[in-house]
């Protein structure tokens, strides 16, 4: 037998008044408004802050210039452009595959049973992919796209060798390593570069002379010496009485003289087409703009997937089947019915994903690093700057000046985030008629 | 005849395309999870390695002298007293804040709040780091003077104000999703707004609020750029939030800004931070959807 549950006590005194009751109200609304406002005050907090910070760097020379070391010549320029190609190929590449992806879970409910569970787990997923932390896709980025699992070698400087290729505004290219920097101009930029190639030996170059220069990794010397060997090797050690050590592969050192050196050339990667065109490719491809822009389209799918499902769910059901009934194929309702009817709100997900990319800094770190960058990238396979990883290189120095210039670097990511929101609201207020 | 073959033809090859699509997201999972596997099982055959350290041992000294330690508690500690802090904050208030949204507001004010709100979700984390570091920590040192120039104080609401608008977002989601019929019960029986708000609303979508603070959590827990900005560098096993403490987010953050080789013992460490990273965010996001899952079958 079991025991009756026991009954609740009752209420014993008086009971709550009413007016006990809405003063309980009028005080929780006040707690609601304080709360509330919380958020508003933060923000115009944060705002306030980054303006008056900012303030004092934002001029139009802040957008020409690379960065510096000296802060008031600081620029934004190779980090604007650098997340602008990052961002179109991660725009470019995980739009369509998002749409694509969501037309299927929503569209196409299979019914068999294995493809069933397929449907399922993709759903199941899509949210966690969503949940997962961003620094965590740099990783597989790294791993994937930067490395390429190692296939081709690591471009790890313990097997890489780090090169400079210069192009010179005469049209010549060197391929040379750093020697030594000199001088220094009012930007804080050397005047001029010592470099030195094991052929032609040590040279100057006057800043004015070079267009621009690219951070190379060579993974194999080649040499031809005046006596007809030829010697292939992975590591360069250059001792200052002119003698060159290559390390081979197999670990197998040979050294001779640079001045028995007749011909020299470096493989860096497996390459098609030339550094300089826009048309350029290598594998693996590196701290690129191509690798960044794949991770960042790994970062920002999911949530262009479920923006997109949520603008399909939304058509009419009713639309679907007239067009069904006119004898239209499953594909067809999809193609001129639905993707027609839910492009809005669909552009108006991928726009937000986008400016999610745009602010991205983990991945991109854990990809590309830190790294000084004072050129533009002219092809996929160049390195490249973004605004949120030089707004961290210059939030992180000690000095105050440049936590000013920080400042100055979010204004303009935040300004370019706000015209990305402004399109994505102008186009929910200009679409969000219901269908009928 | 042949043309409606062709047609049949091709719209079968676009839904296939389409299907390779959805694939890319399974791949991309199995890539995380065969990468992070592989890479932790070459840090632990490592000599200077063992899984019961990474797992018991209380110091995460990878970089210092010549004994190097990997415990992993250190990293987790951080992380938790980071979220923890931020919890503090976004929880209680973005749910106070969604009530207010979903019951209360009068339309005017709904229109500066939900802008304001979308706002701060849009705001990047790195912004949200620099907000933390040259503006927080500078206004919690006037009133606390022990508090460090990196703590994870300032780090923790730095976080809890990103994730504030996660909270609001999907509570109030869940708040409205409560039909009308259970308010419009509560109030015939003469009760207040508050009682109504509070004892039938807030009830009736728990679930959904419980999923949006699992969501929250996950986001602190993985949260990258701010803690790597201002919480430090040093990784301690201590609960007091007014020094500097290392998360494993930001271990990770150290190791690939620094110059250490690919096949380092350093380098391997933060892959192992890594997978223990990606399994908590896992469970909490799992758990989190299994509960949102529950709560639209209620209502829909």
């Amino acid at each position: 037998m079991t025991a009756a549950p026991p009954t609740p006590p009752l209420p014993t005194g008086r009971p709550i008044s009413r007016r006990s009751r809405e003063v309980k109200n009028r005080l929780f609304v006040t707690v609601c408004i304080v709360s509330a406002a919380l958020s508003v005050i933060i923000l115009a907090l944060l705002l306030a802050a980054i303006v008056y910070e900012g303030r004092e760097y934002l001029t139009w020379d802040f957008l020409r210039n690379y960065p510096s070391r000296k802060p008031a010549q600081a620029g934004f320029k190779a980090a604007l452009w650098g997340s602008i190609w990052v961002t179109a190929v991660a725009g470019v590449v995980a739009i369509p595959l998002g749409i694509a992806t969501a037309i299927i879970l929503e569209e196409f409910p299979p019914r068999r049973r294995i493809p069933r569970a397929l449907h399922w787990f993709i759903q199941l997923n899509v949210g966690n992919l969503a949940g997962v932390p961003s620094i965590v896709y740099g990783i597989l980025g790294l791993t994937v796209f930067v490395r390429m699992f190692g296939l081709f070698g690591s471009p790890n400087p313990a097997i890489y060798d780090e090169m400079l290729r210069i192009r010179l505004r005469s049209g010549e290219v060197i391929q040379a390593f750093l020697v030594e920097s000199r001088g220094e101009d009012e930007q804080g930029n050397p005047t001029s570069l010592i470099v030195e190639n094991p052929v032609t030996g040590l040279r100057e170059l006057a800043a004015a002379e070079i267009a621009d220069a690219t951070r190379i990794y060579a993974k194999q010397h080649r040499f031809t010496l005046s006596d007809g060997r030829r010697v292939v090797g992975g590591r360069l050690d250059r001792s200052d009485d002119g003698q060159i050590t290559l390390t081979t592969d197999a670990g197998e050192h040979i050294t001779f003289p640079a001045s028995a050196v007749t011909a020299y050339r470096t493989t860096n990667f497996i390459q098609v087409g030339d550094p300089d065109s826009f048309f350029y490719l290598r594998v693996p491809f590196g701290g690129s703009v191509l690798a960044g822009g794949l991770t960042l389209a790994l970062v920002i799918l999911p949530i262009i997937i479920i923006a997109s499902r949520e603008a399909i769910r939304a058509v009419p059901d009713s639309l679907r089947q007239g067009a069904l009934a006119l004898g239209a194929t499953r594909w067809r309702v999809v193609w001129s019915i639905v993707l027609p009817a839910s492009l809005p709100g669909i552009l108006t997900g991928s726009i937000l994903a986008v400016s999610r990319a745009i602010g991205e800094a983990a991945p991109l770190l854990v990809v590309g690093g830190v790294v000084l960058i004072t050129f533009v990238p002219r092809n996929l396979m160049d390195d490249f700057a973004a605004m949120p990883l030089q707004i961290f290189n210059w939030a992180g120095r000690p000095q105050e000046e440049f936590r000013k210039v920080a400042a100055t670097g979010i204004l303009v990511l935040l300004a370019v985030l706000l015209a990305f929101n402004a399109v994505a609201i102008v186009l929910r207020q200009k679409f969000s008629r219901p269908l009928q | 005849m042949l043309r409606r073959r062709i047609q049949r033809g091709l719209e079968r090859l676009i839904i296939g395309l389409l299907g390779a699509a959805a694939v890319l997201t399974i791949l991309t999972t199995l890539g995380i999870i065969g990468i992070l596997l592989e890479e932790t099982r070459r840090f632990f055959i490592m000599p200077e390695v063992s899984v019961a350290e990474f797992f018991f041992s209380t110091r995460w000294e990878p970089l210092l002298g010549e004994e190097m330690h990997f415990g992993i508690w250190p990293l987790v500690c951080g992380t938790v007293l980071v979220t923890a802090v931020s919890a503090c904050l976004a929880l209680p208030f973005g749910l106070i804040t969604a009530i207010y949204l979903s019951e209360y507001a009068p339309a005017r004010l709904r229109a500066v709040l939900k802008p304001a709100l979308e706002i701060l979700a849009g705001i990047p984390t790195v912004v949200y780091g620099y907000f933390a570091l040259a503006v927080l920590t500078p206004a919690l040192q006037r009133i606390d003077g022990s508090i460090e120039t990196y703590n994870a104080l300032s780090a923790g609401l730095a976080v809890g104000i990103m994730t504030l608008p996660i909270v609001t977002s999907l509570s109030e989601d869940a708040l409205r999703a409560v039909p009308r019929s259970l308010r419009e019960g509560a109030y015939a029986t003469g009760a207040t707004k508050f009682d109504v708000s509070l004892k039938v609303v807030l009830p009736a979508a728990l679930s959904g609020v419980v999923a949006s603070y699992l969501l929250a959590i996950a986001r602190a827990v993985g949260e990258t750029m701010i803690v790597a900005l201002a919480a430090g560098g040093l990784a301690r096993l201590t609960l007091d939030p007014r020094g500097q403490v290392q998360t494993m987010t930001g271990y990770m953050v150290q190791i690939f800004l620094g110059d250490t080789t690919s096949g380092g013992i350093e380098y391997r460490s933060s892959y192992a931070v890594a997978a223990a990273l990606f399994v908590m965010t896992l469970v909490l996001t799992l758990i989190g959807q299994f509960v949102l899952a529950r709560y639209r079958e209620e209502y829909e």
